[in-house]
């Protein structure tokens, strides 16, 4: 189907047709690889939307000005219809804060406050500056990683490595104090729970619960900051963010930063979590990343390929969309499942397969178009620091689970956990 | 139609016909012109793009947006006086015979 597409939406599969519900939520990746191989590329998703999953139609959508951010109203209203379905019962009340989440978040902007909230944010994360966070980076994984081989064991490379690590990295930088961390952390933790394909009504409270915590604690953090005057990037987004007169622009620096830094602190840390894993399950390919530190970067794009964290998100169809005689009416939802299309064997030899040596060919890992990741430079860094160090010849990084299966039911790609033991190696 | 050539670190040419309007980025990726990524798709949000635009074509072009000047500013790659994103660069009939360098690598 990647060539030929119906003229209208009502001709495409439906997804419920093709793969039962358990199984798409069970395991979305596995699901899609088998709609390939019957031939698909998008589909209805039975929510009165599109579900597209093929490379080239993908980023064709992506790159369309007319396929924009999801609206507030639209997401918000579809996780209560979540929760209603799941349990039969009323969402919980006391979503203001999760709404402002939403709302400040870039995503869900469209038109001139997209372009210039996603500019404050955005240029402030061009490689140049990401290069000159590394150091900083490497010496929080240092830190943590002299934690976990000083007290010993298996721990969680997510949990206990990769979730420090990027939490650290990302407190420091935003000045928030060391101490609110490890509740930053925990917080966040909570949150993905807003990420359930079939949420309870206990996950939804939860989810507000620790929405509202979160904004609080970083917003008040960030702005005790931003007043001492000493925090440079606090003063660049401020002075940013000043400058924007248009309705709808995050309220104050502590708002801003909250909304559009929340996945640096929770998916970058998966994201690291699953590359780590993906290179240190491939033994040979473990060896040549430490034999060749330089192999640090495809590693990465290929583990973040393959794991990519955010499996889906959707955009909206603001006006009417025309792709390959397909004419998609304004107003629909379309969802684009980015880890699917990394796995599309139209866009990749041996789809599945970890491989140092593809072409320099990026995925949609980070989406893709004009609302393409804005922090993807600094995710790359980070899963570079995190790669070059678990592979360096003083530490010595063991799986305890081969197969430790996936989290179903989120669209988060994640491990339940991944038990690893960290030992510092002598030098010879 | 105009025609681009695109010139690689180790010299290698590709010249490329350009239909006017179209972007130097979507004719190197449609014709898998070395070292061109073009992650972001044509919004001057990624630096993938990035080329040296031979001097004499660079009365021909117009000035980089605020978005471009941003993105080239925080390359990692040596950036020069006439380096442009190709995906800024929609082809004329003015900018028949354009040269551009492709960097050795991108970002």
């Amino acid at each position: 189907m990647g060539g030929s597409l119906p003229r209208s939406v009502d001709d495409l599969p439906l997804l419920p047709d093709l793969v039962a519900p358990q199984a798409w939520s069970a395991d979305l990746v596995a699901a899609s690889d088998g709609l390939f191989e019957r031939g698909v590329r998008v589909l209805r998703d039975g929510e009165g939307g599109l579900l597209v999953i093929g490379d080239a139609v993908m980023r064709a959508l992506a790159q369309d000005p007319a396929v924009g951010g999801t609206p507030v109203e639209f997401l918000t209203g579809r996780a209560g219809d979540r929760v209603r379905r799941a349990t039969g019962a009323a969402p919980p009340s006391g979503a203001a804060a999760f709404d402002a989440f939403l709302r400040n978040q870039v995503f869900t902007m469209n038109a001139a406050l997209h372009v210039a909230v996603r500019r404050v944010v955005a240029r402030h994360l061009v490689p140049r500056a990401v290069l000159g966070m590394a150091g900083h980076a490497e010496r929080v994984l240092v830190g943590v990683l002299d934690e976990v081989t000083r007290v010993g064991g298996v721990v969680d490379l997510e949990r206990d490595v990769a979730g420090p690590y990027v939490t650290r990295f990302w407190t420091d930088q935003l000045g928030v104090p060391a101490g609110a961390a490890l509740r930053v952390q925990q917080l966040v933790h909570e949150m993905n729970r807003m990420f359930l394909f079939a949420p309870t009504l206990e996950d939804r409270a939860r989810v507000l619960a620790a929405t509202e915590e979160y904004l609080e604690l970083v917003g008040r953090t960030v702005a005790m900051a931003w007043e001492r005057g000493d925090n440079a990037l606090l003063g660049h987004l401020a002075r940013g963010l000043d400058g924007i007169d248009l309705p709808g622009a995050p309220p104050d620096l502590g708002a801003l930063v909250a909304a559009n830094f929340f996945d640096g602190f929770h998916t970058v840390a998966v994201a690291v979590a699953n590359a780590a894993r993906c290179l240190l399950a491939d033994a040979p390919a473990a060896e040549r990343v430490r034999r060749a530190p330089s192999l640090v970067a495809a590693a990465f794009t290929e583990g973040a390929r393959l794991t990519a964290p955010l499996m889906l998100t959707t955009r909206m169809a603001l006006g009417d969309v025309e792709h390959a005689g397909l004419r998609i009416p304004a107003g629909t939802p379309i969802t684009m499942a980015w880890i699917a299309a990394n796995r599309d064997p139209e866009a990749y030899d041996e789809p599945g397969g970890y491989r140092l040596d593809r072409p320099p060919r990026l995925g949609t890992t980070f989406g893709g178009g004009a609302r393409i990741c804005p922090g993807r430079g600094a995710t790359r860094m980070l899963g570079e620091v995190a790669l070059r160090a678990l592979t360096a010849t003083s530490v010595q990084v063991r799986l305890e689970s081969p197969q430790p299966g996936w989290v179903p039911g989120s669209a988060i790609r994640r491990h339940p956990a991944i038990p690893v033991v960290v030992r510092r190696v002598a030098a010879a | 139609m105009p025609a681009a050539r695109f010139v690689g670190v180790d010299g290698t040419e590709v010249l490329l016909d350009v239909p006017a309007g179209q972007t130097l980025r979507q004719a190197a990726l449609d014709n898998l012109v070395p070292g061109i990524i073009g992650e972001c798709g044509g919004f001057a949000t990624c630096g993938t793009c990035h080329v040296v635009v031979d001097e004499r074509f660079r009365p021909l072009l117009p000035a980089p947006s605020e978005d471009e000047e941003i993105v080239l500013e925080g390359l990692l790659t040596p950036v020069t006086a006439t380096s442009r994103l190709a995906c800024q660069i929609a082809m004329t009939d003015e900018l028949d015979g354009i040269t551009v360098h492709v960097p050795e690598s991108q970002g």
